[in-house]
């Protein structure tokens, strides 16, 4: 479709109480929306559960070439809990960045060292495009020699690894986007 | 260095940073993140929703930041012993005293114990901790009335003074309830309480191989409920060789245990005698008097013990000269309930002789979690009577709005001829409040009254 045509359309959307509009021609077509406020808010304000319908294993996503985290003490391993109990989240903790719905953020429940991997030579917890369930384990932070493993809440694709492995990461500062597969 | 603490210490002790030169990390919290001071750090972390008493979290910060030193300020972690410890086994250095001096001086029990033994008088009361039952004999041995203290309480919680029998055992289980709310341990001991005393202390500075300094002495006798409102340098009407024998004594027995950092030993003053009564083994709110008439920087010398393990300078370079008087201008109404919230409007005083430690600025948000202490306000003058004059000016020249503040407690204490002619106790405020919060009571029962009027006749 002629890209003029398209911005025609839009010039003539914006000029009518409109909020969708769908074209066909031929084997083209194009669906022009306004974004609704509704539709922006971000789902991570709730902390909702996400379900998604495929329950296979995370499949374990091929290992980067990098080596991770530098030897570490592993003798304590300890569970941290949840990164966002439910229902204690409060407004003034919604400082994570805003992602488009469905998409959760995951941050850390302590100040410490972040580690995708349980030790310097195994593979990562989890890499981008794994599928993660709520409980997976997605990384450890290590505090005062203690490593604290952090599992997630959520269930989904991991889309993104905010942080650099073997960093400091401050209290609440986000590390993984998961974005729910519904 | 990390700055393992909050509000304005935290600032004082970025300011002190600054100006030697070291890179700084300011430690805060969620309920912090908007306090402009921590623009002053060259790095800061964010260590948990609200505690600044989570020990993994402060070392775990200190390590990522690749600090080499952590400062606690007073109050939190400053007088852990566990804290002082984990910052030596990460490998940093503490600025304070060892973790074995925590121990011994600020469990107060001990600390009663072992200064005893190094020739200065205690209050008379119980050796060492005590159980419940074991009190009432020792009520028959000292009179009343009597103190009970929690051997790890301080800034007033865990203490109750006992003047009937009958209300022993309700002092008893209050005060170690308090001390095991706020500090984790319920042991007490019991002294014999001394009424109309004034509280003096003696700032000291040791390097932790025997040599000690003192920065002479300060009054604190206007307090409520074991809580400092205005404290002064040098302690006014006593002396001065009674008092420099008593600060060359605490030299003395500092220089015995082989202290490092600086500290506090602090007295009640009755019958012409110092009774020691507990040491603070970090450094004091009410510090600033003493940098004021000495013209040091206790911080400063506090960084060079801990860095180098000796002493900045000898006590022949410590001259005296002058009178400082601070008050601490706390967020709370006049019946001494918080007042947190918005503060609209800032306007800190100034002139010749001010001083303001203080973390506040307009818009800023004071947070319901933490103390209400929000600015000191400390005046030097060559005299007593100028200084209280030029802190008097200071006061009136402040403007918070928004919140409520003592500034007119404090304001009315300075005008009393009690604090002019140097009559205070540590039971003045007490009395002095009485009549104060009485009065405004009675207006905001007649402001009350009226709106009712009003609303009457509108309806």
């Amino acid at each position: 479709m002629d890209i003029r045509k398209v911005k025609k359309l839009i010039e003539m959307m914006q000029e009518s109480d409109l909020g969708e509009i769908e074209i066909k021609e031929g084997e083209d077509s194009v669906r022009i929306s306004r974004a609704s406020k509704e539709s922006a808010t971000p789902i991570i304000a709730s902390a909702p559960q996400y379900v998604v319908s495929d329950t296979a294993q995370a499949t374990q996503a091929s290992v980067s070439g990098r080596r991770l985290a530098p030897k570490v003490a592993r003798s304590v391993v300890a569970d941290a809990p949840p990164t966002r109990p439910r229902g204690a989240v409060r407004s003034s903790d919604l400082v994570t960045p805003e992602h488009a719905p469905g998409h959760a953020t995951v941050t850390a429940p302590m100040v410490g060292t972040f580690y995708q991997a349980p030790d310097p030579d195994a593979a990562p917890f989890v890499t981008k495009g794994a599928q993660i369930k709520q409980g997976d384990t997605l990384c450890i932070i290590e505090s005062m020699k203690m490593m604290n493993r952090i599992t997630s809440e959520y269930t989904g694709m991991l889309e993104e690894v905010l942080v650099e492995n073997a960093s400091g990461v401050e209290y609440d500062q986000p590390l993984f986007v998961i974005k729910s597969a519904s | 260095m990390l700055i393992a603490n909050r509000g304005e210490i935290a600032v004082r002790l970025l300011r002190a940073c600054k100006q030697l030169g070291i890179e700084s990390v300011a430690a805060y919290t969620k309920v912090d993140a908007d306090a402009r001071y921590l623009n002053l750090a060259d790095q800061k972390i964010c260590i948990g929703r609200q505690d600044y008493l989570n020990i993994p979290a402060m070392i775990s910060a200190a390590q990522i930041s690749g600090c080499t030193m952590i400062h606690p300020g007073y109050g939190f972690l400053s007088e852990s012993e566990e804290f002082a410890e984990a910052v030596a086994t990460a490998n940093m250095r503490f600025v304070g005293p060892t973790a074995e001096h925590i121990e011994t001086m600020g469990d107060k029990a001990v600390a009663r114990a072992t200064v005893a033994g190094l020739g200065l008088t205690i209050v008379d009361g119980s050796k060492g901790e005590v159980g419940a039952a074991e009190v009432a004999s020792l009520v028959d041995d000292l009179g009343l009335p009597i103190c009970i203290k929690a051997s790890f309480g301080g800034g007033g919680r865990g203490m109750r003074v006992v003047h009937d029998i009958a209300q022993l055992n309700l002092a008893i289980s209050e005060a170690q309830a308090e001390a095991l709310a706020s500090f984790g341990e319920s042991a007490f001991y019991v002294e014999k309480y001394i009424p109309k005393a004034r509280h003096i202390e003696v700032q000291i500075l040791g390097d932790g191989e025997g040599n000690v300094l003192h920065f002479g002495t300060r009054e604190c006798s206007t307090q409520r409920r074991f809580q400092k409102l205005i404290e002064e340098a040098p302690a006014p009407g006593i002396d001065a060789d009674l008092l420099n024998r008593l600060s060359e004594k605490c030299v003395k027995a500092m220089s015995a245990i082989k202290y490092r950092n600086a500290g506090t030993l602090e007295f009640l003053y009755a019958d012409d005698k110092f009774h020691f009564i507990e040491m603070n083994t970090r450094l004091q709110v009410e510090h600033p008097v003493s940098e004021l008439i000495t013209g040091l920087d206790i911080v400063e010398a506090q960084l060079f013990v801990a860095l180098n393990h000796r002493l900045p300078y000898t006590q022949s370079d410590i001259a005296f000269s002058g009178t400082a008087i601070e008050c601490r201008v706390n967020a709370e109404s006049d019946d001494f309930l918080p007042s947190p919230g918005l503060v609209s409007s800032y306007n800190p005083p100034g002139g010749p002789g001010i001083r303001i430690d203080s973390h506040l600025f307009s818009g800023y948000r004071v947070p319901h979690q933490y103390d209400s202490l929000i600015a000191k306000i400390i005046a030097l003058g060559k005299d007593r009577e100028t200084a209280r004059r030029r802190l008097d000016c200071a006061l009136e020249e402040t403007v918070i709005e928004g919140i409520s503040t003592n500034r007119d407690l404090l304001r009315r204490i300075l005008a009393s001829p009690e604090f002019i002619e140097n009559r205070m106790s540590t039971e003045f405020v007490t009395e002095f409040v009485t009549k104060f919060v009485t009065k405004s009571v009675t207006k905001i029962a007649k402001h009350e009254l009226t709106q009712q009027q009003t609303a009457g006749g509108a309806s």
